[in-house]
């Protein structure tokens, strides 16, 4: 009887596990961002002169192509100050002669860490794509299928395989190129602002550590940084926590005159950009990340 | 490690294929695994927790058999002495030093007389809450001579240490666990079947339900001034489910493990959430805690004999040990304050032991009045988890007094529709299924095997597909 049961479990475990595998391969086999940045870190890294990190708000809000050099957008949505070191390091091993870092830090981003979120799912992105080996045991973010939010990539699965639409949304320097309608600017700036307002103050100081680390290097490597705060709508940041803001502005500020060759831009209540510029409350679309490539473009060219 | 780790999905196939394969010829072998499989499991959470385990392990041993070995009642009271004042001597230096210290100072500087003493580091070694009254009420049970003491010690740490319900219960009743131990285990093919679909849906009630309601509980909780109290009314319900999906997932677990090693281990939950009031919710809820505490302080206590007013008196102080047993922290305490005073008019108006039969027997669904007694229960239960779940009774009562301001009558910001049908289909199948041990119990439906094996896969994938950010079980803090 015993046997009998092990052999029952056997094969419905070879089942799952074959089903699993098909699954996982599938997946894997669909093209995405991640993957698309690696290619591009691997097969162009050393010409790269000027590197962006950031959340969603530098990926949508950044265009390389309007930077004068080389440059490569490696920030994905949610990403946190752990993999923007990440990233960085990586690109900067293939990239010796990096001459600017540009950082995005935004109004939720010091208290954001992906490992917490409701977005954890796209840890295994890094690990899978990117290599990364921060959590070497840990099943859940090596694989497609067990990281507990299936349903993202089986809807690329129903998108890829039987709809045939392309899952890519970047350029092939990492920027988001796709245009999407804007959204209800009133009702999602008060929402996203609401969601953003958290203070978790063990993630700040994790993550200002990260952002010490990447100025650090940074200053080893004679590299200018520039940190950025992207422009955000009047509907989002009309209902910003003051106190919130500020404390991210003195940081921002402080490191900025901290370290040599580091200047930060808060442009989150810039009056050049309009509700026209953005698809959503805080991020930019195609035409606003021009403008504000552009901008920051000059004052990278007035800085040498 | 937790049933739901990848060291444990190694540890168990190795644990049964040696238990019935290699350790099956006698029951000591069985019991010698089982010891050594208990504190390795035990012994990973941090080794130097095993000492303490068998140390009072041993000190309970010896102290039942010194009970039972004496007609002296003198001495039988002293031995129980022993046991007792280990036992809750550790509880209290280990988990309520520093509730008391902090306490004890806050009284004094209130009297104007402040003094300090230093608050302990202590590390609260996991379960110990659980096994220490499994324990007791192992020696009080050889005291009153209900139970013959073990004489062998390797079944009785097998017994104390059984890692399927070391860490986070049911509390055994030595009476129904250890005779299990003192005979050979013969594998029952259908009982194993059944476990492997019990463990699924602890698995599915821990991972779909309970980790899911976890992200948005924590960030209303955490940060509930900023939501409105219809929000904090979502939070509230979430939470409710979360620990019911929490902790009788784990319960389906620990029963479905057992049976897969030849245990029967008793029943914990029995559907709280559809009970009529809140006597019978207290039927259902943690079982093994609340008969523990009925049966070892409530009828000590004299129970209901000895006058209303007696009564009244042994209920609310078995409902706030119930609620310190859960912590050292005046949110427990209310908890089980609040509790009290909702069982208090059911005792008095003699309606404590009205719903005694099973709900809507025999109809598809519940009548009206049930459906209205249910709902009833159910936010009064609610209710009192917003304290059990607040980190200060200060947050509590701010979480209260945001819940029913006139925000409590907008529509909430965070409403996560995904979550709240998986809470629906959840439900519904706890409902459909009332009458079984649990809700994958399908054995009835009689359907073939790839029909049942779909069922199984499909559980296994939607628990991949939308399974929330692993939290750790809410009751190994206890």
């Amino acid at each position: 009887m015993v046997r009998k049961f092990i052999l029952h479990t056997t094969y419905f475990t070879l089942v799952l596990g074959t089903l699993f595998f098909f699954f996982e391969i599938g997946l894997r086999n669909i093209p995405n961002n991640y993957a698309v940045k690696e290619l591009y870190i691997d097969k162009n890294a050393g010409k790269t002169d000027i590197l962006i990190v950031g959340n969603s708000h530098a990926f949508h809000g950044i265009d390389p192509d309007c930077l004068t050099g080389n440059a490569f957008n490696a920030a994905n949505g949610s990403q946190s100050f752990k993999y923007d070191q990440f990233l960085f390091e990586k690109v900067l091993k293939k990239s010796p002669g990096l001459k600017y870092l540009i950082l995005t830090v935004t109004y939720p981003s010091l208290s954001h860490q992906l490992e917490k979120s409701i977005e954890n799912w796209r840890i295994k992105n890094y690990a899978i794509y990117h290599h990364y080996n921060g959590y070497p045991y840990e099943v859940k973010y090596h694989s497609e299928v067990l990281n507990g939010q299936l349903y993202v990539p089986i809807t690329s699965m129903i998108d890829y395989y039987i709809k045939g639409n392309n899952p890519i949304s970047t350029s092939g320097k990492g920027f988001f190129n796709i245009s999407v309608p804007q959204e209800n600017l009133e009702e999602n700036g008060k929402k996203t602002a609401l969601r953003h307002s958290r203070y978790d103050a063990a993630a700040w100081r994790i993550n200002v550590q990260h952002l010490v680390n990447m100025l650090n290097i940074a200053k080893t490597h004679h590299m200018k940084v520039l940190i950025v705060s992207p422009p955000t709508s009047r509907a989002y940041y009309s209902h910003l926590r003051p106190t919130l803001v500020k404390r991210t502005r003195t940081l921002c500020d402080s490191l900025a005159k901290s370290y040599p060759e580091t200047r930060y831009i808060d442009q989150q209540k810039s009056t050049s950009f309009q509700d026209a510029d953005f698809f959503d409350a805080d991020h930019l679309n195609t035409h606003g990340a021009k403008k504000f490539s552009m901008q920051l473009d000059s004052i990278m060219q007035a800085w040498q | 490690m937790v049933f739901n780790s990848i060291e444990f999905a190694v540890f168990f196939p190795i644990v049964f294929f040696l238990y019935w394969i290699c350790f099956s010829k006698t029951v000591q072998q069985q019991n010698t695994l089982l010891v050594m499989a208990s504190l390795l499991f035990y012994g990973w959470w941090d080794w130097r927790f095993l000492g303490l385990l068998l140390f009072t392990s041993l000190v309970d041993y010896f102290a039942a058999i010194y009970i039972a070995g004496t007609n002296h009642r003198l001495k039988q009271k002293i031995g129980l002495a022993i046991s007792l004042s280990l036992n809750l001597g550790l509880l209290a230096s280990l988990k309520y030093y520093n509730f008391f210290i902090e306490n004890f100072i806050a009284a004094f500087t209130f009297f104007g007389q402040p003094f300090e003493v230093s608050a302990l580091n202590i590390v609260l070694p996991v379960g110990i809450s659980f096994y220490t009254f499994q324990t007791m009420s192992y020696t009080i049970d050889v005291y009153k001579q209900k139970l013959e003491p073990s004489r062998h010690v390797i079944p009785f740490i097998a017994f104390v240490s059984f890692f399927p319900q070391l860490v986070a219960g049911p509390i055994e009743r030595a009476t129904h666990l250890l005779p299990q131990f003192g005979r050979k285990r013969v594998f029952d093919l259908d009982i194993a079947k059944d476990g492997m679909r019990q463990i699924l849906w602890g698995l599915f009630k821990k991972v779909l339900i309970a980790d899911k309601c976890a992200y948005f509980v924590n960030d209303i909780f955490a940060n509930y001034t900023d939501y409105s109290g219809s929000t904090l009314f979502v939070g509230a319900f979430l939470f409710s489910i979360q620990i019911y999906g929490d902790f009788s997932g784990y319960s389906d677990m620990a029963l479905g493990l057992s049976k897969l090693l030849g245990f029967n281990l008793m029943q914990n939950f029995s559907l709280p959430y559809f009970s009529r009031d809140i006597a019978e919710f207290w039927r259902k809820w943690h079982i093994s805690l609340t008969s523990w505490f009925r049966d070892y302080v409530y009828f000590p206590l004299g129970g209901s004999r000895g006058g209303t007013a007696k009564n009244v008196r042994n209920v609310t102080i078995v409902f706030l040990l119930s609620g310190f047993w859960h912590g050292a922290s005046w949110t427990f305490i209310v908890w089980g304050l609040i509790n009290a005073v909702y069982f208090i008019p059911l005792l008095l108006l003699k309606r404590n032991r009205t719903h005694l039969e099973p709900i809507s027997s025999q109809q598809l669904l519940p009548g009206f009045r049930d459906f209205s007694n249910m709902v009833l229960t159910f936010l009064l239960v609610m209710f009192s988890w917003i304290f059990f779940r607040s980190n200060t009774i200060t947050d509590a009562f701010g979480y209260c007094s945001v819940l029913f301001s006139e925000s409590l009558l907008t529509a909430p910001t965070i409403l996560p529709k995904a979550t709240l049908f998986f809470i629906f289909i959840f439900m519904a199948t706890e409902w459909l299924q009332r009458d079984k041990e649990h809700g994958l119990d399908i054995v009835p439906l009689q359907l073939s095997l790839w029909k049942r094996w779909a069922i199984y896969i499909t559980v296994i994938f939607v628990m991949c597909w939308c399974g929330g950010q692993p939290q750790g079980f809410i009751y190994f803090q206890f």
